[in-house]
């Protein structure tokens, strides 16, 4: 499953805490220079759009959280956003 | 509430880039008026991180808070204002001052001449983003520098003071002065000594911004916003030279137990030992009603730009949220 497929499993009236909590994890992590330069671009241009909050902008902000905090991220949309099942496709996607 | 119109938030870019530009489009959407990025060579560049900044913003002020003239010749300096300038067209800013002496150290250099070097590397600045041709004879030697290319707007300069012949230097010929203090023993005597050196160059002091550049951290619980404020507290205290640790009668055991603790890097001891006649003589900090009610207190004095300095907040996303929610409306 892809992460896109995964995403538009998040409830919409999760979306706003997702974007908060994943925003929280990167700014507040050590490992964020192993976020790939591309891809902080685009987190900038979703931030400066405030778009940050649509599903393509939690999308974009799941794949950073990845590179930079792996097991903080599925551990997050599993006891954060408590979306267990979500978490488990999560950890698969991870794995690969 | 006495009005504020200006808000000011410094950043020191210490971690990944883009993190200071989250944060730096944050606080413009925030309402913030100026972003100042402090300038050490073991973080990342202040004019990289300015000229990404220029490019995701569109309204806030921004400039190095502060650089110094003594790692960048002040014509180069000029060029990276008047480059971001390029950028964010009127609203580049350029605070200059003494320099951080440890890290200076660290490369050997030994400022000398500071104040005579800073009113020099003003001038110089000032001549080349206004496109004169630089001639000067003196701290530094200029032979006819000239930018190959326009500076369209003025860019005013900010020094960056804390002892008297500083402040008074700024109140001479500075756009704005920032005073790197917090409460009102500091901030009234150092008001005292930048007017005088305004009315001596025939100035007002009304014409020149006066920034209080403070040590802040606001949460909405006042233990979350103390224990975030401590470390900053603890580095600033070291660091203070005697005579303001005496205005302020902080006990010189207290001092030397928390320089001990610090140079032996234990952390933890240091960040205990700050007491709260620390907090309060080097910090805003508490709640977003405490805050206010501090910052009121500053503008009373006469300050015209309060700067929100580190750590900002236990979490410097959520508090520039408060400080916009709760804070800026008390002001603005």
């Amino acid at each position: 499953m892809s992460l896109e497929e995964i995403v538009q499993e998040i409830p919409e009236e999760k979306l706003e805490d997702a974007w908060r909590r994943l925003v929280d994890l990167l700014l507040g992590s050590s490992k964020a220079n192993k976020i790939p330069a591309e891809m902080s671009k685009t987190i900038l241009s979703h931030w400066q759009r405030d778009t940050l909050k649509s599903r393509g902008g939690v999308r974009q902000l799941l794949e950073a959280a990845f590179y930079a905090e792996p097991e903080k991220s599925v551990s997050l949309v599993s006891e954060k956003l408590k979306l267990p099942g979500v978490a488990e496709k999560l950890a698969k996607v991870e794995r690969r | 509430m006495k009005k504020l119109t200006k808000f000011g938030i410094e950043f020191v870019p210490q971690e990944a880039y883009w993190k200071t530009v989250f944060y730096a489009i944050q606080s413009e959407r925030r309402g913030f008026d100026y972003l100042w990025i402090t300038d050490h060579f073991n973080n990342r560049n202040v004019y990289a991180t300015l000229a990404v900044t220029a490019i995701y913003t569109s309204r806030i002020r921004m400039g190095p808070g502060v650089t110094n003239p003594f790692l960048s010749h002040p014509v180069v300096t000029a060029q990276a204002v008047a480059s971001i300038n390029e950028m964010a067209p009127g609203r580049v800013v350029c605070g200059i001052g003494a320099g951080d002496t440890t890290t200076l150290k660290m490369l050997g250099v030994a400022p000398r001449r500071v104040l005579t070097s800073v009113k020099e590397a003003t001038e110089i600045i000032r001549k080349i983003t206004a496109g004169e041709d630089v001639q000067m004879k003196g701290v530094f030697s200029v032979a006819g520098a000239k930018l190959n290319f326009k500076v369209r707007e003025r860019i005013p300069i900010y020094v960056g003071a804390q002892g008297p012949k500083m402040l008074a230097l700024a109140g001479a010929i500075g756009d704005g002065v920032l005073i790197n203090a917090s409460s009102k023993k500091d901030i009234e005597p150092a008001l005292g000594h930048v007017r005088e050196g305004a009315e001596e160059a025939g100035r007002k002091i009304d014409e020149i911004d006066v920034a209080a550049y403070a040590s802040f951290s606001v949460d909405e619980e006042e233990k979350k916003a103390i224990e975030a404020a401590c470390p900053v507290v603890a580095f600033i205290v070291a660091g203070s030279p005697q005579n303001i640790l005496e205005r302020h009668g902080i006990p010189e055991a207290d001092v030397q137990s928390i320089r001990d603790a610090l140079a032996r890097k234990e952390w933890g001891k240091a960040f205990s030992s700050v007491t709260p006649e620390m907090l309060s003589a080097f910090s805003i900090y508490g709640t977003p009603d405490m805050c206010s009610d501090k910052i009121s207190r500053l503008l009373k004095l006469g300050v015209t730009q309060f700067v929100v300095g580190s750590p900002i907040g236990p979490n410097v996303r959520k508090s520039i949220d408060t400080i916009g929610e709760r804070i800026l409306p008390n002001f603005k």
